[in-house]
């Protein structure tokens, strides 16, 4: 096979998703030269496809069916495409909550990182640039409003969703490619905006390794891929003169690292928020197709769980109904009547990411009874809600619990099952750890500058790098993170090339 | 992935089992729905072990007649209500494995079915869906100085 050197600039990125996108916005205006490389391709919108079978198979890794295993295999959804992840996400906005800025500071040192004076100013201007405002009421949706219903009828403290999509006119396409690019992922914001400020994309590119001389990295090594058959063509290395920048994400950074045999507890201290849906049957329509995909919550922080309208494509959506043949076909002839919300935990397991068979990766997890109950509170509390709001049936989709709840009354059956981990359809898109940062070496990968203990010129700017998970959504923590770290690291290279010259 | 006849048949009768087209409420109608170019697009874009996941639910399903009922023939012998009520008891298994591949093809099913356009239309899920719906528009075409048709820069 043939190798080129495709390129070389001062700071090389790995990966376009929260992180990588945010460390090229940064790094590219400060005047920095630039070069991402993105294993996935790039995606016009007006070409993506609108179907849900589609949109999975080009935008999502591994088509959706990347899994954690366990006591049950646990999909792993992550975007394989510029944008990362963000390019299917739902745009939900959160800030990194006070506890666990206190816990980052007191536990692992990094108050240098994530100290609100310094973060505070970051987080106000990403939300500028990415357009964040609450969802309109006049774009909520069927699903959500129902939410809303079901969450004051309970006293719950729910609120329409903050999100990066100001202009959103309620299309519910978020997994397809938001129709109009109202959604500020980052395939239209700090992508087209770093390569304004002169960045340079290479797409098709996977990076297996970082090339390494005197004990500094100084450029990556990877394989291109044919873009319409995903076959390797011939391998790549990409020369950093200043820097290497790694922002695979959570499954995919840890590999690069341990391939590059770099030290400190790489692929360890998985972590994730897993999620469960449960679908309600309405008399009158909910119309999930018109709507924010997400966009009412009830964040109940101190139990431990988020609970989320989310609305699907009907392909999926008619997959979680009940039932076979005749049953099923008459559920699913009305697929305007549906409603579903999800709840999604802060799970205290901490799992690993490995290397497995062929370099493609191995994920282990199993959460905890703990984890398991908590979660299980917040869909009995989902139930619950769906009847306040009006459902005639409930199907919960937990094993050992009737597939049909007929009222109130029946959300006891539910509450009373001894749910076990087999008994949940659990998935993650919210994946933590595997390169932790932290002061100390001997038990982190990245300082609290992001650099590597164990290399110099390497840095994970990715979700990789969170000690813990959040218990909110994170890609605003994982932007604002990432931004801090960037731009010192624009500063202090800008000062070392000032006092060389 | 290329799957044998035989398991193509079982693949058919184990999807069109969940929704069959003498059914009522949403019915495809004869030859509306590709069945089997659904699961293969999903299966492309699948990973090593959900390919081998796939695969073992089309034999599973194939031959559940056989080792779950003892009969003497594979699902293809069953008529289509048979069918549906086999899957039924299968997705009610009280071994996790079963229900969950035999899961993963009423997953398959929902795809193909409601991936057809007619068979969306008469779903309701667009129904009454508000205008305006935008078109897809690319606003920001991406630079993108190589993709892997083109050759890398310098040598
Ligand atoms: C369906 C879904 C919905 C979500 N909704 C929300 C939400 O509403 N709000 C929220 O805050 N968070 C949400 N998240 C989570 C959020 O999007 C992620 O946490 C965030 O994008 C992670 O950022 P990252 O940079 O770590 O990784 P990613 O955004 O996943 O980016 C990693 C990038 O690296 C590329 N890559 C991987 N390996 C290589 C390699 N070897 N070589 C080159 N490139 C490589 C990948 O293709 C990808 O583009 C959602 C996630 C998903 C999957």
């Amino acid at each position: 096979m043939k190798r080129a050197t495709l390129d070389e600039a001062d700071f090389v990125i790995v990966g376009t998703g929260a992180g990588g996108a945010t460390a090229a916005r940064v790094l590219a205006a400060a005047g920095h030269s630039v070069v991402m490389l993105e294993e996935g391709a790039r995606l016009n919108t007006s070409e993506r496809p609108r179907d849900a079978g589609g949109a999975l198979a080009q935008a999502m890794r591994d088509g959706g069916s990347q899994v954690a295993f366990g006591s049950a295999p646990m999909p792993l959804l992550q975007g394989r495409c510029v944008g990362g992840s963000t390019a299917i996400n739902s745009g939900i906005i959160w800030r990194m909550p006070d506890d666990v800025v206190e816990d980052w500071t007191s536990r692992f040192g990094l108050g240098h990182l994530v100290d609100p004076a310094v973060t505070d100013p970051i987080y106000d201007r990403i939300e500028e640039e990415l357009e964040v405002t609450p969802t309109g009421d006049e774009v909520l949706g069927g699903n959500a409003k129902a939410m809303a219903r079901g969450a004051e009828a309970l006293g719950l403290p729910g609120a329409p969703m903050r999100r990066n999509a100001g202009r959103c006119r309620g299309s519910g396409e978020c997994l397809q490619g938001c129709p109009g690019e109202r959604r500020q992922s980052m395939d239209v914001s700090y992508i087209p905006r770093a390569l304004a400020d002169g960045a340079r994309l290479h797409t098709h590119a996977r990076v297996e390794r970082v090339l390494v001389e005197r004990g500094r990295a100084v450029g990556v090594r990877g394989r291109r891929l044919d873009a319409s058959t995903g076959r390797s063509r011939a391998t790549f290395e990409v020369r950093a003169r200043r820097g290497v920048v790694l922002a695979a994400g959570v499954v995919h950074t840890p590999l690069i690292l341990l391939r590059s045999h770099v030290a400190g507890p790489v692929g360890l201290h998985f972590q994730c928020h897993p999620g469960a849906a449960m679908l309600g049957r309405f008399d009158t329509p909910i119309r999930m197709s018109f709507g924010a995909t997400q966009g009412y919550e009830v964040p109940m922080r101190e139990r431990g769980y988020k609970l989320e309208s989310l609305s699907l494509p009907p392909e999926m959506l008619a997959a979680r109904i009940p039932g076979t043949g005749a049953e099923w076909q008459e559920r699913i002839a009305a697929l305007d009547h549906y409603a579903q919300w999800a709840a999604q935990s802060r799970f205290e397991a901490q799992g690993r990411v490995r290397l497995g068979f062929g370099g493609t990766p191995w994920v282990n997890y199993e959460p905890t009874e703990h984890d398991i109950a908590k979660l299980k509170e917040g869909l009995v509390l989902l139930a619950r809600m769906m009847f306040e709001a009006g459902a005639r049936e409930v199907y919960p989709g937990i094993g050992h619990v009737p597939e049909v709840l007929h009222g109130p009354d029946d959300v006891r059956l539910l509450e009373a099952a001894a749910t076990t981990r087999p008994d949940l359809h659990l998935m993650a898109s919210h994946l933590f750890g595997t390169a932790r940062a932290g002061v100390d070496a001997s038990d982190s990968v990245v300082g609290p500058n992001l650099e590597a203990h164990g290399m110099r010129g390497l840095f994970v700017m990715d979700a990789s790098i969170f000690p813990t998970n959040l218990g909110v959504n994170p890609q605003h923590s994982i932007m604002a993170v990432v931004w801090r770290a960037a731009t010192e690291l624009a500063a202090e290279d800008a000062g070392r090339v000032a006092r060389a010259g | 992935m290329r799957l044998l006849k035989m398991e193509q048949r079982w693949l058919e009768a184990a999807l069109a089992g969940f929704a069959p087209e003498d059914g009522p409420g949403l019915a495809p109608r004869p030859g509306e729905v590709d069945w089997r170019a659904s699961f293969e697009r999903m299966a492309d874009s699948s990973n090593g072990q959900a390919k081998v996941g796939m695969r073992a639910a089309v034999w599973l399903a194939g031959l559940a007649p056989m080792w779950l009922e003892g009969k003497p023939h594979t699902l293809i012998g069953l008529a289509p209500e048979e069918r549906a009520s086999l899957l039924e008891r299968l997705l009610a298994h009280r071994s996790f494995a079963v229900r969950e591949l035999v899961l993963l093809l009423k997953l398959q099913a929902a795809f193909a079915l409601l991936g057809t356009a007619t068979a969306r239309a008469r779903s309701g899920y667009d129904r009454d869906r508000p205008a305006p719906q935008e078109s897809a528009a690319s606003l920001r075409q991406l630079h993108v100085v190589s993709e892997s048709s083109l050759e890398g820069g310098r040598s």
